[in-house]
């Protein structure tokens, strides 16, 4: 425990004090500057855009993320032959890892030669749709929430339909006789009962999509034009593309106030949700 | 039963079926493209419109792989297998007693869950500039001690979460009745701890396995040319210029795919029940 407390501790330690210095590795040069690095980040324009894409990706993969597992969690749920195999299938992309999965979409993305042009391009009765998946300032995003609702999905659909299974079937059974539609035992009964497995699942992929790096470093690298740097891709950019250390630095120590900010709300969420359960 | 019924009855399940199906082909296709892709001639990589089943397979890329010169996977192969081993001994040696020591006398409580959860939450990238910093002045960059340290930080908190909710489960008497018998307890922790959680603890050194072998980050910025992985032998095949590393670079995402799947097969069992378990206890 204390050799896993000093790993954590003495990286900090020696951030703080590099941050109050000008230093560029390249250069060589390291100069005291008191606390200007602190000032530049609070006003550093691409560091809040960064953070907002962070929240645009957030938003928009956790929405697809929940409909998609939901509805497939209980659509397996309904099923009774077959059901091992096809959870089997669903979930192959659990399998694969993040930097797979990049590189798997960097092929099938390919706008000339990659099948998802093509095959969007069939389902609107056309041969070929000119979508630039990472050179587009437009599609560019997308492009990222695609490929983490793929590989992420499957996860949040396990994690719900093994709390669907979970549900005593006397419940349904009870509200049947009592003349319940299929939508309101959804509603007034799977629904409150899925509470605690959709709220971890909304908090492990909360915690993943914080973080994410890998595939915008194989899909996108932050461009076109920055629209698609991610707060963690930013710091690696301005740390160990341009070396400005000093003030990359910073930045994670920034990063490291947020993360800090946001564990500890979550946590006393988790705590009252205890306390009334 | 009315026929009208009946038949309501068997539309929903078509269309219950259907969806599942497009479920299905959307799940497996990157996996089958990249399958395929590697097995292909380097000219159907680039036809219009792209060619879903190849008639002609070849092993061409594997065979530049392993077999020539100018791509040479076995040392990739070798760094990838030797951190991801060396992690999974490091972080399960250490989260162990940590993990025990937290759950059987809740030492520091909250704040060590606290603390522990922000462990897990952390985004790499925070200390990846402060660890090249400090690497570079005791000489640990692209070192595989400097990269399984690097490693352990993260995931040994994942660990001792998970090892927390499985000791949690743990029946006290036994212990108690160990000590009572005069055992220490460490004894009690090797002897019969231990053995009786052995499955639960190869998940967890599974889980830290992964993490070690799907790690881009770290071997990116700390690691040099001789702790290359596999995932950076990837990238460099993609992002060279010619179309030629196509192949190769297929061929080397599924070598990369293979340990995990098996891995996640073995252990898929036990997949949602850790990772809910160790969501929950908060």
């Amino acid at each position: 425990m204390i050799i896993l407390t000093a790993l954590i501790i003495f990286p900090i330690a020696y951030a703080i004090r590099y941050s109050f210095y000008d230093y560029y590795l390249t250069r060589g040069i390291m100069r005291f500057i008191g606390l200007k690095n602190y000032a530049d980040a609070f006003r550093d324009e691409v560091f809040r855009q960064a953070a907002w894409v962070n929240i645009r990706i957030i938003v928009v993969s956790l929405i697809a993320e929940f409909t998609l597992g939901l509805l497939l969690a209980l659509a397996c749920y309904s099923i009774k032959r077959g059901r091992a195999v096809i959870v089997a299938l669903l979930t192959v992309p659990i399998m694969i890892s993040t930097s797979a999965t990049g590189m798997a979409f960097r092929m099938i993305m390919l706008p000339e030669y990659g099948p998802l042009n093509y095959i969007i391009g069939k389902l609107l009765g056309r041969d070929w749709v000119a979508i630039d998946w990472f050179g587009d300032r437009n599609w560019a995003i997308w492009s990222l929430v695609i490929a983490s609702v793929w590989h992420a999905m499957p996860f949040v659909m396990l994690i719900l339909l093994a709390g669907l299974v979970a549900i005593n079937q006397e419940l349904y059974e009870a509200a049947k006789i009592d003349g319940a539609g299929s939508w309101r035992l959804f509603r007034d009964i799977s629904l409150p009962l899925l509470k605690g497995p959709l709220f971890v699942a909304f908090l492990l992929r909360l915690i993943e999509l914080i973080k994410m790096f890998d595939l915008v470093y194989l899909l996108t690298q932050g461009g076109p034009a920055r629209v698609t740097e991610t707060m963690s891709f930013y710091v690696y950019y301005v740390g160990l593309r341009f070396f400005r250390v000093g003030y990359g630095v910073t930045l994670s120590l920034f990063l490291l106030v947020l993360t800090f900010a946001l564990a500890f709300a979550l946590m006393q969420i988790t705590r009252r949700r205890e306390a009334v359960a | 039963m009315t026929s009208r019924y009946l038949f309501t009855r068997r539309l929903r399940a078509v269309v219950v079926y259907a969806f599942l199906c497009v479920g299905i082909l959307v799940a497996v296709f990157p996996f089958y493209w990249i399958v395929t892709t590697s097995f292909k001639y380097s000219r159907d990589h680039f036809s219009k419109p792209p060619v879903y089943f190849p008639t002609d397979y070849t092993l061409d890329h594997y065979d530049r792989l392993f077999a020539r010169t100018d791509v040479n996977a076995l040392p990739f192969l070798k760094n990838s297998f030797v951190l991801s081993t060396f992690n999974m001994v490091f972080v399960v040696a250490i989260s162990i007693p940590a993990a025990y020591a937290l759950s059987r006398y809740r030492l520091g409580g909250d704040k060590a869950r606290f603390a522990i959860l922000t462990g897990r939450m952390l985004p790499p990238v925070i200390l990846v500039l402060p660890l090249f910093l400090i690497y570079r002045n005791l000489n640990l960059n692209n070192t595989y001690l400097g990269l399984v340290l690097a490693y352990s930080i993260f995931n040994g908190p994942l660990a001792v979460w998970l090892l927390m909710a499985f000791f949690e489960d743990f029946p006290t008497e036994i212990i108690d009745a160990s000590l009572v018998d005069g055992s220490t307890e460490l004894q009690a922790l090797v002897r019969i701890v231990m053995p009786l959680m052995a499955p639960s603890i190869v998940v967890v050194a599974l889980f830290c396995f992964l993490t070690g072998w799907n790690d881009l980050i770290f071997v990116l910025t700390l690691g040099g040319r001789e702790t290359q992985t596999l995932n950076m032998l990837m990238v460099n095949l993609l992002n060279a210029p010619s179309n030629e590393s196509f192949g190769p670079a297929a061929a080397t995402v599924v070598l990369g795919i293979l340990p995990p799947f098996v891995l996640t097969l073995f252990m898929q069992r036990y997949l949602v029940s850790g990772l809910s378990l160790g969501g929950v206890k908060g």
